[in-house]
């Protein structure tokens, strides 16, 4: 066979394939009217290709005509295909946009419900909220308010809508102050919060409210618009009024009584003290740690299980309060008598002590008062027994002196009455100074110089003295005022205070006297280098009966700051172990009247 | 020696493809659209051929054309294998 012959075979073949896949996918989305038209194209080209294969292949020459009339129809057909196409492109074009239109309209409506929704939601909120709101335009006419806003100021919906806002009501709203800020918002962008009125209101009285407002952009329309919230803070502000009235009672009823006021949070360790508490000490607020150890610190350690024994006692809930005695180290480093009292107030969920709080009182001055009031109940005790021993002791002294006088054969005898004499001698003596004690004399006054009055005394015991190894060191200032003073009780205090100072020290040592002015007073100091004294002792020193000395009677100082005390004068001592003890008396320049000094009156 | 018919279907052959080019843009955005236009464009060149073998190289330019006719079949055979035989054809 002619080789064009085979190439027009297998042209035609091929064809045949092209329609035998396009029968098989008929069921395609094309449109059936340009399927038909392209199987038209596809069986006259398959003529065609066979019209070419008879030729070619020698079978017959007779569809030469028929031939070139199909490859023309080819040609137009190829032409109306390819428009068809074109069209269909088109049509597909308008479904799609078509298509994305019903799209664009559905999520349209999706969104405008959303926007419905969101609108009904939030008008629902402002509808529901107890706050008035009012919305104005940009000439601050009412365009809407929430019901609150009508109920609240007694207006009606028909009648607020449009309104100019000053003429609302009552003209409330024409506050020159507001006015300001209101028509600054929209020109300036501005907003303002809490801008307090006071409104009297017909259907709910005077009522105290704060303002806030904002601007509100549409951008929609493109309009601006101010949004006015109102607050009514009346009732807040009266309970805030009461508060703060009733925290003035508190204040004034808590310095009346003068308390410190404390606030442990027993699980933190916190301890919150109010600036009374601190003032107590001495200290200011910011000076003390807000915390437990701050007060443990301060407690003196001998008061320390006394206090914590009361304070778990009630923490257990063994007592309904918490309140004990107890002393408080100041700041300049006294102590301090306080009485502290406190509650359990809240526990934790476990049931353990959360909060405690109480009151802390200084006590000092009524310790004192009770100190002296037992001073003065042990006086009388001393003086009726002074007064009851006197008697008998004056008939064994005179009995004891008369039977010296006579004659008397045993010598064991004459001995054991001269000790009795003695002995009642010294007894006598301890009576007098009891009775010192508890009834000091009534004094004779005369103007004395003090340095001469001081040298009367280290002149009868600086040679006593000098023989134990003590020497007296002088520092007198010269000119200076005489006091008037019972010289003799006097010198009986500078006597008991050198002695004292003697005695305090072992082997060889000074006493240095300085006699000095200070102010209004005249100071007289005694420094020794003797073993000096424990802050505990020097306490307890006034105390009558209180002695550290293997045979004192313990009576000797509460007799000199009884003595000291009646010429209105201070008598004072300073002391550490191992450094010596400082004595100072401070007696009044100014001519004062004397007195006898009444332990009652502290 | 020229014969009118093939004149005159070359040369509507060459209005169709004035056709083609000016809607070329459109009707690339059909399935396969350039193996459809290649087959087009092949079996206007079998045309073409056909009327330049009366001019010369007779045998070899009739060749040559019955290979075009043959190309431009394979080339329509394969496009409608790409749009009708496949699912993802022609949507």
């Amino acid at each position: 066979m002619n080789p064009v012959g085979v190439i027009d075979l297998l042209s035609f073949l091929t064809i045949l394939v092209a329609v035998i896949i396009l029968w098989n996918g008929w069921k395609c989305a094309l449109r059936r009217d340009i399927k038909l038209l392209f199987a038209g194209l596809l069986i006259f080209i398959l003529s065609y290709n066979l019209c070419l294969f008879l030729e070619w292949s020698g079978i017959t020459k007779a569809l030469d005509t028929l031939e070139d009339f199909i490859g023309t129809l080819v040609l137009m057909l190829w032409a109306f295909v390819l428009y068809a196409f074109l069209q269909e492109m088109t049509v597909r074009d308008l479904h799609q946009s078509a298509e994305h239109l019903r799209v664009e309209v559905i999520e349209r409506k999706r969104a405008e419900q959303l926007i419905q929704d969101a609108r009904t939601y939030a008008e629902s909120i402002v509808e529901t909220m107890r706050e008035p709101l009012l919305v104005l335009d940009a000439n601050l006419r009412v365009i809407s308010a929430n019901r609150s806003f009508y109920r609240t100021f007694g207006v009606a919906a028909e009648e607020a809508k449009g309104q100019f806002i000053y003429e609302l009501g009552n003209r409330y709203w024409d506050i020159p102050k507001l006015r300001e800020l209101l028509e600054e918002i929209l020109p300036k962008n501005t907003s303002f919060e809490n801008f307090e009125v006071e409104y009297d209101l017909p259907t709910i009285g005077r009522r105290a409210m704060l303002l806030n407002a904002r601007r509100i952009y549409r951008e929609g329309n493109k309009t601006q618009m101010i949004l006015l919230a109102i607050e009514d803070i009346t009732e807040r502000k009266r309970a805030e009024e009461a508060l703060r009235e009733s925290k003035q009672r508190l204040e004034l009823a808590l310095r009346g009584a003068d308390l410190g006021l404390w606030d442990w949070n027993v699980q933190t360790g916190e301890l919150i003290f109010d600036q009374r508490w601190a003032n107590m000490l001495g200290y200011s607020l910011e000076e003390i740690e807000p915390h437990i150890r701050t007060w443990k610190k301060f407690v003196h350690p001998d008061d320390m299980p006394g206090v914590m024994e009361v304070l778990n006692a009630h923490l257990a809930g063994k007592t309904p309060f918490y309140e004990t005695e107890y002393r408080l180290l100041t700041k300049s480093g006294e102590w301090k008598w306080i009485l502290g009292r406190g509650r359990l107030l809240e526990w934790d969920k476990d049931g353990k002590p959360l909060r405690v709080a109480g009151t802390h009182l200084d006590i000092t001055e009524r310790k004192k008062v009770e100190k002296m009031q037992r001073l003065v109940q042990l006086g009388k005790l001393v003086a009726n027994i002074a007064h009851e021993v006197n008697n008998p002791l004056m008939i064994i002294s005179g009995r004891a002196q008369f039977s010296l006088m006579e004659e008397v054969e045993s010598e064991e005898i004459k001995k054991n009455l001269q000790i009795i004499f003695e002995q009642t001698q010294r007894a006598k003596d301890i009576i007098q100074r009891s009775l010192r004690f508890s009834k000091p004399t009534k004094g004779e006054l005369k103007q004395v110089d003090i340095n001469r009055s001081i040298e009367e005394v280290t002149g009868i015991i600086e040679h006593q003295f000098k023989l134990g190894g003590v020497k007296i060191k002088r520092n007198y200032a010269q000119n200076l005022p005489f006091v008037s003073i019972d010289e003799k009780q006097i010198q009986e205090v500078f006597m008991n205070i050198l002695t004292n100072a003697y005695d305090a020290i072992s082997g060889e040592g000074i006493i240095e006297i300085t006699i000095s002015c200070e102010k209004d007073f005249l100071r007289i100091d005694f420094k020794d280098t003797g073993k000096g004294m424990s802050k505990e002792i020097i306490d307890k020193i006034f105390d009558p009966f209180f002695t550290t000395k293997e045979k004192g009677t313990g009576l000797g100082l509460s007799v000199c700051y009884g003595i000291i005390k009646a010429h209105n004068g201070e008598l004072k001592f300073q002391s550490l172990p191992g450094q010596g003890t400082t004595a100072t008396i401070l007696l009044p320049i100014k001519e004062t009247k004397h007195n006898v000094y009444d332990f009652s009156s502290g | 020696m020229i014969q009118e018919n093939e004149v005159v279907t070359a040369l509507l052959g060459i209005g169709v493809l004035i056709f083609i080019i000016a809607n070329r843009l459109q009707l690339k955005r059909l399935p396969a659209s350039g193996i459809l236009i290649a087959g087009f464009y092949v079996l206007l060149t079998g045309w073409i051929l056909t009327v330049l073998e009366g001019f010369f190289l007779g045998k070899l330019l009739n060749f040559l054309e019955h290979i075009c006719y043959a190309g431009s079949a394979a080339l329509v055979a394969a496009w409608c294998w790409k749009v009708f035989g496949k699912k993802e054809g022609w949507r």
